[in-house]
């Protein structure tokens, strides 16, 4: 006699056999083959010991859900609030900063401005001067 | 209509229209399937509660984006798979650094409760088995789930589950001869 496959015997245990051919084939297998039914017995007995399988429950876990919910909006509440000011001062000082420079910047070119252009005049007074003046004089441009 | 009596689906869409009653609701019908799942992870009481209440948070804000495709159940256990293989993974991490935490672990057994000789040898058997093959048999033989659904929680294919299953209850008939327990 042919007996059932392991595998099938435990999808039979399980309901998970469709095919009604099957199953009345198995089950017919079964009342005549003590092989087989002394394991799909076996098979029924561990389902009926995995029931038993359990974890202690706690007294009120919602409550516990709720405190950490709680818990957590809070501290992002927080996080927020501290990356909002540090946003805001960092801002600030990249303002302040900016204008800073600016103000240096124009400061500076202004400054550049009045040097050259004083260098500018002080070169042309010098050229001009006796000094220069002599220099030229004795500059043949007949030639 | 009782709200306990309603389906999820109706709950979570009665949630999003701002009912928080009906997340506790859904919170109470899930709580003890989630704890025992992830509790078959981390094989310790205290870390599958944290865990768990994990799990709620992240269903929680992410309710908004459940799509339906799938039922919630489903859904939620395919979170708390996930959360719980991360949290060994980050566990595991951190054992390698701090391989005194051992020593935490067995003073909080301690504290728990006896349970009962029928619970113990349940999870004692349970945890003989490989990883995979103890949650497809807790999710078919405890949470009553169909193979369809484990293969989608697990991500696998239903050949597979079946083959699973299979091999979970040659494993723990064998365990049961060897102790001569059955």
């Amino acid at each position: 006699m042919k007996h059932v496959e392991k595998i099938l015997l435990s999808k039979y245990v399980d309901k998970e056999i469709e095919d009604e051919k099957t199953k009345n084939e198995i089950k017919r297998h079964l009342n005549v083959c003590n092989y087989c039914m002394d394991i799909y017995n076996s098979y029924i007995n561990i389902n009926s010991l995995i029931k038993n399988y359990d974890i202690k429950s706690d007294e009120n876990p919602y409550l516990a859900f709720v405190q950490k919910k709680v818990k957590l909006s809070n501290s992002m509440k927080t996080n927020f609030r501290f990356s909002l000011s540090f946003g805001i001062t960092l801002a600030l000082i990249f303002l302040i900063s900016f204008s800073l420079t600016l103000f240096a910047t124009k400061r500076n070119v202004d400054f550049t401005k009045r040097v050259s252009t004083s260098v500018v005049d002080m070169s042309f007074d010098n050229f001009f001067s006796e000094d220069y003046s002599s220099v030229v004089s004795t500059v043949n441009f007949d030639k | 209509m009782e709200k306990n009596n309603l389906n999820d689906e109706i709950l979570i869409e009665n949630f999003l229209k701002g009912d928080e009653s009906s997340f506790k609701i859904i919170f109470e019908r899930y709580y003890e399937k989630v704890n025992r799942i992830v509790y078959s992870y981390t094989k310790n009481y205290d870390d599958a509660k944290d865990v768990t209440q994990e799990i709620f948070l992240k269903v929680y804000e992410s309710l908004k984006s459940f799509k339906k495709k799938s039922k919630f159940s489903t859904w939620i256990y395919r979170i708390s798979v996930n959360m719980s293989i991360s949290f060994l993974r980050k566990k595991s991490k951190e054992k390698n650094l701090f391989s005194i935490d051992e020593v935490g672990d067995i003073e909080e057994r301690v504290e728990e409760d006896e349970p009962s000789y029928d619970r113990k040898l349940a999870e004692k058997i349970l945890f003989e088995l490989p990883e995979n093959q103890r949650l497809a048999f807790i999710l078919s033989q405890k949470e009553g789930k169909r193979y369809k659904e484990i293969a989608q929680i697990l991500n696998v294919s239903e050949k597979a589950v079946e083959s699973l299953i299979y091999r979970a209850r040659e494993n723990i008939k064998n365990f049961l001869e060897k102790n001569k327990i059955m």
